[in-house]
């Protein structure tokens, strides 16, 4: 019993640790998917060898799963 | 999968295959709180070296076939009012106010997206706290804790691994906490969402098995390397991974990280409610079928990205 409640305290405390910064990274995640323009993107990917690996890869970064 | 029937070359689907779910706003956000501002820089940064040495490689070495024709997805992500095809950019861009989007924009951070990651999440606290509480302080600091061992070994945790890179961060911190290196959790970072059984079956049948084994091999080499180039950061620096693990949320008053774990826990009610809800139809339809057992042996198809661990279940 000790034992669960010492996990779910530790759990908690990275919770409360997390929480705002999830909150703000869900915000940006939503509103990334809104505004960004998909015919902007797709235009920019291209088919070059190098830039359209280049921009597919930076494109990822933000963009949750 | 949308980018590759879109005609982006095999090199671009890879990288953006790695990059996705390797790192995202969220993931980065997290980073910050519960590792420190080196990891939440090295993590993105690595992602973006990753994904693009493997798509390079992938269209040095791969054989290049056939790239379609680009059809861009314009439909209007607000209210799906029109698909964009017919009405030129300017006018499309304009259907909806900036109000109307912001709105549209919250409504999916909290309920779609959170819904997806919420599971999964919580489980990884968790398994934080269970670390924590479970493994001696010292074991990870005498034995396997740093140098190229311990980034082999989380490699070989981290591609099997179904887990995304949101819900990894927490089992990093109390990774670290234990005495792993800063490096070898980085490894784990990376290769944990990038990698595992379910997503490399649905790259295979994406882009075929040579390309498959380049995006792993390239995935563990380059997350092996930059362990070991983060280690050298850190010690070059003189700095402590385990002493600053989790600073960032110190400057935040206790009363606002409790409102926000409130409020993080209560959008999670909904999808773990579902979750329960859904492994309970799912088990009484297993028991249902079992004397036939035909009709539990056909899973629902996959269709989608490999979710690495964030997907709806």
């Amino acid at each position: 019993m000790e034992f669960i409640l010492n996990v779910l305290s530790e759990s908690w405390h990275l919770l409360r640790e997390a929480s705002v910064y999830i909150i703000f990274g869900l915000l940006v995640s939503g509103l990334l998917r809104v505004f960004l323009n998909p015919n902007t993107v797709i235009r920019h990917l291209g088919r070059g060898r190098f830039s359209s690996v280049f921009k597919a890869a930076f494109l990822g970064i933000p963009i949750p799963l | 999968m949308s980018l590759r029937k879109q005609g982006a070359n095999n090199g671009a689907t890879t990288a953006f295959l790695i990059s996705t779910p390797e790192s995202g706003v969220d993931s980065i956000s997290i980073t910050y709180a519960l590792l420190d501002p080196i990891m939440t820089v090295a993590r993105p940064l690595v992602a973006f070296v990753t994904a693009t040495l493997a798509g390079i490689a992938e269209n040095l070495l791969g054989n290049s076939d056939r790239n379609q024709r680009i059809i861009p997805d314009l439909s209007c992500p607000v209210d799906n009012c029109c698909d964009g095809q017919n009405c030129d950019p300017q006018t499309h861009r304009r259907h909806h106010t900036i109000f109307e989007k912001i709105k549209v924009g919250v409504i999916y951070a909290f309920r779609d997206l959170w819904q997806d990651i919420a599971k999964w999440f919580l489980f990884g606290v968790l398994l934080a706290g269970f670390i924590t509480v479970l493994i001696p302080d010292d074991i990870f600091g005498r034995y396997l804790g740093s140098g190229l061992s311990a980034m082999l070994l989380m490699l070989a945790i981290g591609i099997p691994l179904y887990i995304c890179a949101t819900a990894s961060t927490p089992i990093a911190a109390a990774l670290i906490l234990k005495g792993v290196s800063p490096g070898a959790a980085l490894v784990f970072l990376l290769v944990g969402p990038a990698t595992n059984v379910a997503s490399l079956t649905v790259v295979t049948g994406i882009l075929g098995k040579r390309a498959t084994a380049i995006y792993l091999g390239t995935i563990a080499v380059s997350a092996v390397f930059f362990g070991l180039v983060v280690d050298q950061v850190y010690s070059q620096m003189g700095i402590s991974a385990q002493a600053m693990v989790g600073q960032a949320s110190e400057v935040i008053p206790l009363w606002v990280q409790w409102a926000a774990a409130f409020l993080v826990l209560a959008l999670s009610l909904k999808p773990l409610y579902r979750l329960l809800t859904s492994h309970n139809i799912r088990f009484r339809r297993a028991a249902a079928t079992r004397p036939g057992s035909r009709a539990a042996a056909a899973p629902d198809s996959e269709n989608g990205l490999p979710s690495a661990g964030c997907g709806p279940t």
